[in-house]
């Protein structure tokens, strides 16, 4: 088995690390995380180098990439300490290209070239609709006069406040059957009627997390994206990429922290030998070692499976559900290394720490990754 | 040590030069120096070590300084020494590389070291390489060797009683013209670090340019003089170009050198290990630069310079 | 414009061993393209893109000239092909077997501006750039900090240790750029993907007219230096006693 990685692949993430350590210092970074701010250099750095479009359609002027190689991508970004929202970006821009109509896609295309990020928030997630996104119960109903009004209450929405448009997903009106219960609409984010609520998050504090109430909102018909009823359908198309881009996003952040903390192993000096001599240290610093190699096994493997043709829905879900855990477990250890100053914002390990726990809930939790897993292996099985 | 025949020395400015008659007298029987110049900076020559020297006259108005490489090839082709030393000005090599090339001569860049050996001809000529981590000890082959040298390989000497001839070559048309269309002066500082005998270093550890006060002032204190390295000169601009100490700027020999929040990276330590006290303060206690030093102190400079300032030395 | 940009492959320095005998290894080396060589591809890409033309590249070595990745990395900068004169003869190269070499090259492939960087960064010699230039017999200047073309000209900026002069340089020249001449661009994915497609041509000594040229310089030995030994004295803090002791140790080393 070669386990290589191409020329092409590595001269890519090479560009990709160079242009980060220049434009992107931690400093900056550690700023942004306090004060709830995007990277605004990171993006104008990825638009002025055409890496933004890596992911994109070839028909939209874009560099599509297979699966490995978008995997490889993340797990760099999120161990430099910048995160995967550039990949989740493409994937979501790729999913709305897939199905939204002309006039959208230039929406869509256009904020991404100028501005780095999607031009829509995802706005799935309900108070009484989380894992059980059946329960979805905001409504768009057509008024007669190409008007549709939308009510609803949306939370946990992703860049709710940045984004110009809400790509709200909605129950259909007098839909055909079960599985075409919800319809999606692009809702301009500044219409009367919508009101904003920040939450504010432990981790992740590069993007922001709203509450999104949307009362009367009026919207033309021409907002429907895709097809009526086809909602989460319509999603379909990179919902286990996206498992995928989040283990990887999950790995490069243990990759960080382990980085971080067997160099401080090496330098940390307590009754007068480096802490890396001793025993308990070298333990942790073997396991982080074990579970960092599974998950790089585990990404590359079902990435690979991806990019082959192979169907990878249980092992996207093993891959996601491994990878946030063990992740997890890695920078937590990485912290409990270096002591004191871990638990501080002086040191990035606190912020890996913080970052790496919302894969868990995020992406689908783990829990429904085991439901999904679970079931679909008994049914091989049978 | 066996001594070459005939040294040659070139350079674009009196200090080199000088420095380089002294060379010349170190490893050749008759040193024959090229000057352009007043004459008087061809009767110093003479003073500073050159049995003989090749005036070419004042640089003329038009004419740039590289105007003169065919001048002094045809010389060269002529008399054919062993050796031409030529300081290491980026004007001195483009005329070091296009005497290479026209004569066939071999050529040594920053040469640190010269032995000559027993019989004629045995010269061997010692450089940095790989970004300090190695010397090179080389042979030319050809009948001519060209060697580029730093400032402070040689000491100049003087004795204002030596006496030698003055010979004024014609002007050789030079083959390739550029158009000097203007010359604006930079702003330097004329810093002369290899000859200080006490040197304080800053590195990137000062954090910030209002640091550099204290430093001064405490160079000052100890009668030192004030330099760098790469970092905190070419990328924060924060001192000139000319106080950089390292493998691509300035080599020292103090008696004493105090290097203030430098980690000790080869390319500057390079630079500075001639030094014979070495001693240096820094917040890591990891950094390589106390494997490198006689004393160290591990700890914050913006405390220890302010203690420093409080002694009398 | 038909511009040739001449690069060199070094060793990753940090890699270099020192063996106990001092000599060095480069077993666990890795090759990389000497960065101030970069520098030079970027400038001949923005002239090539202001006034039309082309830009190639150009190296000679032994077998290291023909690494994969190298190759796709120079390229993936904006050349449009590849030069590469290949020969055991050029292991370890002096600067006029090396010049010599490029000289061959340029002349067969054909130029308007040959650009080099200001130096290797693995030996630092600088001085390929102007023996190349002599060689080809047209002008050549180092130290060049800003290229401006101006018809069949180029108006440039060349920065002195005290001056900064401003030429004018008639073509063909031959120059060599300073390293904050500008900032490099990044390779992006399609010229990444494309590198591996361009035209990459491969000659010997003998096929660019040189056969058996002698070498100029012969390498005695190439060894770390001596470890001074130093006194390592090491003070684990900045109390006032600490500092203190340290002032203590000064005094008498200046005494």
């Amino acid at each position: 088995m070669d386990f290589r990685k191409t020329e092409e692949q590595e001269l890519l993430l090479e560009s990709i690390q160079e242009l980060v350590e220049r434009n992107v210092p931690e400093s900056y970074i550690k700023e942004c995380d306090e004060k709830c701010l995007p990277l605004t250099k990171l993006q104008e750095a990825l638009i002025e180098s055409g890496f933004i479009m890596i992911g994109i359609p070839e028909e939209y002027g874009g560099t599509p990439v297979d699966v490995t190689t978008m995997v490889l991508i993340g797990e760099l970004m999120s161990s430099l300490g910048v995160g995967h929202s550039m990949l989740s970006n493409a994937l979501q821009v790729d999913d709305a290209l897939s199905f939204c109509s002309p006039e959208q896609q230039k929406v869509v295309m256009h904020y991404l070239l100028t501005t780095g990020i999607n031009a829509f928030c995802l706005g799935i997630t309900e108070p009484q609709a989380g894992s059980d996104n059946g329960a979805i119960a905001t409504t768009a109903v057509r008024r007669g006069d190409g008007k549709v009004v939308i009510n609803g209450h949306k939370c946990f929405i992703t860049n709710a406040d940045r984004a110009p448009y809400i790509m709200c997903v909605a129950r259909t009106e007098n839909p055909i059957d079960e599985r075409h219960k919800f319809s999606m609409w692009l809702v301009p984010m500044n219409s009367p009627g919508i009101k904003i609520r920040h939450m504010h998050k432990v981790g992740i504090r590069m993007s922001t997390l709203c509450e999104v109430y949307l009362e009367d909102v009026v919207v033309d018909e021409t907002a429907l994206m895709g097809k009526d009823g086809y909602g989460f359908i319509q999603l379909m198309k990179n919902f286990e990429v996206e498992r995928l881009i989040i283990a990887a996003s999950s790995l490069g952040m243990a990759e960080g922290a382990y980085n971080d903390a067997v160099a401080y192993a090496n330098q940390r000096v307590q009754f007068g030998k480096p802490i890396g001599s001793y025993q308990l240290i070298q333990e942790k610093i073997v396991r982080m070692a074990i579970k960092i190699e599974n998950m790089k096994n585990i990404v590359y493997k079902t990435a690979w499976e991806k990019d082959n043709n192979i169907d990878i829905s249980i092992s996207s879900a093993l891959a996601k559900l491994y990878c946030s855990e063990a992740a997890f477990e890695v920078c937590d250890e990485a912290m409990q290394l270096f002591g004191g100053i871990g638990y501080t914002s002086e040191h990035r390990v606190s912020r890996f720490w913080r970052d790496s726990r919302m894969h868990r809930i995020g992406g689908g939790t783990n829990e429904i990754m085991i439901h999904v897993a679970g079931r679909a292996i008994l049914k091989k099985f049978k | 040590m066996g001594l070459l025949k005939n040294v040659w020395v070139f350079a674009d400015k009196a200090s080199p030069l000088a420095e380089l008659c002294a060379g010349g007298r170190q490893l050749g029987e008759k040193v024959t120096a090229v000057v352009l110049g007043t004459e008087e900076s061809a009767q110093q020559a003479i003073k500073r070590g050159a049995d003989q020297v090749y005036w070419l006259g004042s640089k003329a108005e038009d004419k740039m300084f590289e105007d003169y490489t065919c001048t002094i090839a045809g010389l060269l082709a002529k008399h054919r020494p062993e050796l031409l030393l030529v300081n290491a000005s980026k004007r001195t090599k483009v005329v070091a590389g296009r005497l290479a090339a026209i004569l066939g001569a071999s050529v040594i860049t920053n040469a640190i070291e010269f032995r000559t050996g027993e019989h004629n001809g045995d010269l061997q000529v010692s450089h940095i390489v790989y970004g300090g981590l190695a010397v090179r000890l080389e042979k030319p082959l050809s009948d001519i060797a060209i060697a580029t040298v730093g400032n402070g390989v040689f000491r100049a000497e003087t004795d204002s009683n030596r006496q030698g001839s003055i010979i004024e070559p014609p002007f050789v048309e030079d083959s390739c013209k550029l158009r000097l269309l203007e010359s604006r002066v930079k702003d330097t500082e004329s810093v002369n670090l290899a000859s200080a005998a006490r040197v304080v270093g800053v590195g990137r550890g000062i954090g910030k340019q209002e640091g550099l006060a204290m430093v001064y002032e405490l160079a000052k204190k100890l009668k030192a003089e004030v330099a760098c390295t790469r970092p905190v000169a070419e990328e924060e601009k924060w001192m000139s170009p000319e106080r950089y100490i390292g493998v691509s700027g300035a080599m020292i020999k103090p008696d004493m050198y105090l290097a203030l929040g430098i980690s000790g990276q080869i390319q500057h330590m390079t630079g500075a290990k001639g030094a014979r006290v070495i001693i240096a303060v820094n917040k890591d206690i990891n950094a390589p630069i106390f494997e490198q030093a006689d004393y160290g102190l591990v700890g914050d400079m913006y405390k220890v310079v302010p203690a420093l300032m409080k002694n009398q030395f | 414009m038909k511009v040739i940009v001449c690069y060199k492959v070094v060793p990753e320095e940090l890699k270099i061993e020192v063996n106990p005998d001092r000599s060095l290894s480069f077993k666990n080396v890795e090759w990389k393209l000497s960065q101030y060589d970069l520098n030079a591809v970027e400038a001949a890409m923005q002239l090539v893109e202001a006034v039309g033309g082309k830009a190639s590249a150009l190296t000679v070595g032994d077998q290291k000239v023909e690494n994969s990745k190298l190759k796709k990395s120079i390229l993936a900068r904006g050349p449009e092909d590849l030069y590469l004169v290949k020969d055991e003869q050029l292991k370890e190269a002096d600067t006029n077997l090396t010049a010599a070499a490029l000289a061959g090259a340029v002349m067969k492939i054909g130029f308007d501006l040959v650009l080099c960087g200001e130096g290797s960064s693995d030996l630092y010699a600088q001085q390929v750039g102007i023996q190349l230039g002599e060689l080809l017999k047209v002008p050549v200047i180092n130290a060049v900090s800003k290229i401006t073309p101006d018809g069949d000209r180029l108006i440039i900026e060349r920065s002195l240790e005290d001056e900064i002069e401003i030429l004018e340089v008639s073509l063909p020249a031959v120059l060599s750029v300073t390293a904050d001449i500008n900032v490099t661009r990044l390779p992006g994915m399609k010229e990444i993907l494309a590198a591996g497609k361009k035209p990459v041509i491969e000659w010997d000594l003998n096929k660019i007219g040189m056969g058996h040229d002698l070498p100029k310089v012969e390498t005695i030995s190439t060894l770390a230096p001596e470890q001074v030994e130093r006194n390592k004295i090491l003070i684990e803090g900045d109390s006032e006693l600490q500092i203190a002791e340290l002032v203590e140790y000064i005094r008498r080393e200046l005494k």
